[in-house]
């Protein structure tokens, strides 16, 4: 069994975990003072372009690269986000991570700050995540205390701020732009693109954004050496990842596992198995948004190639399991009925779309689906998928798509009877 | 009632040091917007249009972006729920492992269905979607407390200790 590695998640569980002492106590902040005294901010990007730390907030885009693309020099005003806006269900592993252990994701940040140069952070975190933003304040009040934010950071000339900001419920809110949107006060509407927020990000000013986790990565990356980092797990995907798996497991949380971690594993070792001891039906294994997966194709690689040689992605790498008590048409009307609701409605594909899918796949369910029902989903998801600004339209339509695809006979079968054919299985419930 | 609420809440002292430590702890000051509008939510358990119109000359916005904005956000409304907000997650994780039950069991237990409040102003209950918490469902959120594998038995006793 591959082992659970601690590297993100070394400092959960500790007592006081939270704090700046106790984070300090076991080497923490070292990273931050390496980079401000003896590197340069070049030395610092390249180290962390070396280990090909791949974004983990869903897209997998190179963190490295990404900072390179922000302007050089400190005399340009340049900003970082952190996007903590974790809502992709199925996925609850940054809410791990600024709960236990935000100083790992503030030297992170620090760090990417001397990279790039940049003025400050917004940490951007949920709005339903109270108990974390509070944390993650403390956290901040601390690192100021301690002289590691502010002016003259430890002496080294930089200045850098954080700014703690909350969302107010909406899942869109994720999506880097209508992030940044979000920020300057304004409703969550994903802008379109060029410009990118390397060159126009938020007020205008170019931004560099990463997701929670990726930063937790970046002090882990500076202490060892990108030598280290990419010697773990995939090369597709450098470095562990935190899989959250939820639904029909035993032991539902996060495992911190390299990336090389199969499915199968994942599943049966790890999470210890299928709720009610049935069979497996379905996984999705990178967030809701990712295509689905039947169980007999689970003997997969969690990294990009191994995923992708099954048709889906790794994404959030929030693994939602489904035994087979599981009706799919009333799973993925759970999903559409998700979809069309934190559709921002900007975009007619999206907005009309995702609630024409919500209609089919309720009236499928609820005993009045047509024989064509399959075929229209597939055409309405079709047309959704590449039409709209951001990325929204495609997460619902690749569920759409997949789950048509992968179960069509059970879909069929509630055209053909008039009803849903599991109406009497009662599903395994966790409680 | 609501009205005289706003009118006090925008005279309080205390509440506006905070709206101008907001306002003052951002680069620019309309980062503040969601952060004060949370501030009231908390405060008079909802966002009324005479507040929207307050904040908006605060800020230099107009009272119909600040409606756009409360109107937009999930967490926002212009009509007051309860003293305790029922947050039931409905999100496929937690329907997996028995969202369904426990919204049925809240409802009733409580005699409203999701949006209502109960006649004493107590409870409100409403549905929302994935919380981060799939590893906890069926997961419930009280005002700000996260509850996690919630059983209907769990649901009575989360109840019962509340005022």
């Amino acid at each position: 069994m591959t082992e659970v590695l601690k590297l993100l998640t070394r400092n959960v569980g500790k007592p006081n975990s939270t704090h700046v002492d106790a984070y300090m106590g076991s080497g923490g902040y070292e990273s931050l003072m390496t980079v401000l005294h003896k590197w340069t901010p070049e030395q610092t990007l390249n180290e962390v372009k070396a280990a090909n730390l791949k974004g983990r907030g869903g897209a997998g885009f190179p963190a490295g690269l990404k900072w390179s693309f922000l302007p050089k020099g400190k005399e340009v005003l340049k900003y970082l986000v952190c996007n903590a806006d974790e809502s992709e269900p199925g996925t609850f592993k940054d809410r791990l991570l600024i709960e236990n252990d935000p100083h790992s994701i503030l030297e992170g940040i620090i760090i990417a700050g001397w990279a790039t140069q940049a003025a400050g952070c917004f940490f951007y975190i949920r709005g339903e995540m109270p108990a974390g933003a509070r944390i993650f304040q403390k956290a901040v009040d601390q690192a100021y205390a301690k002289g590691f934010l502010g002016k003259n950071i430890l002496g080294s000339g930089f200045n850098f701020d954080v700014w703690v900001s909350r969302g107010a419920g909406a899942y869109i809110c994720g999506e880097e732009t209508a992030l940044m949107d979000s920020l300057e006060g304004k409703r969550g509407q994903p802008r379109l693109k060029p410009p990118f927020p390397a060159g126009y990000g938020v007020y205008g000013v170019p931004t560099n954004i990463n997701n929670v986790e990726s930063y937790a990565n970046v002090p882990l990356i500076i202490r060892n050496g990108a030598g280290w980092y990419t010697a773990i797990g995939s090369p597709s995907a450098p470095g562990t990842r935190l899989f959250g798996i939820s639904g029909h497991v035993k032991r539902p949380g996060v495992f911190e596992l390299p990336s090389g971690v199969t499915l199968r594993e994942l599943i049966y070792e790890h999470a210890g198995g299928i709720l009610g001891d049935r069979p497996l039906k379905a996984v999705i294994p990178g967030g809701s948004s990712v295509p689905v997966l039947r169980a007999d194709q689970i003997d997969v690689t969690m990294d990009p190639d191994g995923l992708k040689s099954v048709g889906t992605m790794v994404g959030s790498a929030g693994v939602i399991v489904m035994n087979d008590s599981v009706c799919m048409v009333k799973a993925l009307l759970n999903l559409m009925e998700f979809y069309a609701h934190e559709s921002c409605g900007q975009c007619t594909p999206c907005r009309e779309g995702t609630h024409w899918l919500e209609l089919i796949v309720r009236r499928l369910e609820e005993g009045g689906g047509r024989p064509s029902d399959c075929d229209l989903i597939l055409d309405v998801a079709g047309n959704i998928m590449g039409r709209t600004i951001c990325p929204l339209g495609d997460a619902a339509a690749m569920p759409a798509i997949s789950f048509v695809q992968q179960f069509r006979e059970e879909f069929e079968a509630h055209a053909r009877e008039g009803r849903c054919p599991m109406r009497d299985v009662r599903m395994t419930a966790a409680i | 009632m609501s009205e005289q609420g706003v009118a006090e809440l925008i005279k309080n002292p205390g509440f506006l040091a905070k709206v101008d430590r907001l306002v003052k702890s951002y680069p620019r000051p309309q980062t503040a917007l969601i952060p004060i509008l949370h501030l009231c939510q908390a405060e008079l358990r909802h966002v009324p249009v005479e507040f929207q119109a307050f904040i908006a000359e605060r800020l230099g916005l107009t009272p119909a972006h600040v409606r756009g904005v409360v109107t937009f956000y999930e967490m926002f409304s212009e009509e007051p729920h309860g003293r305790y907000l029922l947050q039931v997650c409905k999100t496929l994780p937690c329907m997996l492992t028995g969202s369904e039950a426990l919204l049925e069991h809240l409802q009733n237990k409580l005699g409203i269905k999701p949006g209502g409040t109960t006649q004493d102003g107590r409870f409100s209950l409403i549905t929302v979607e994935c919380l981060a918490c799939c590893d906890g469902g069926p997961s419930l959120m009280v005002n700000e407390a996260l509850h996690k594998r919630v059983s209907t038995g769990d649901a009575d006793r989360i109840l019962s200790e509340l005022e």
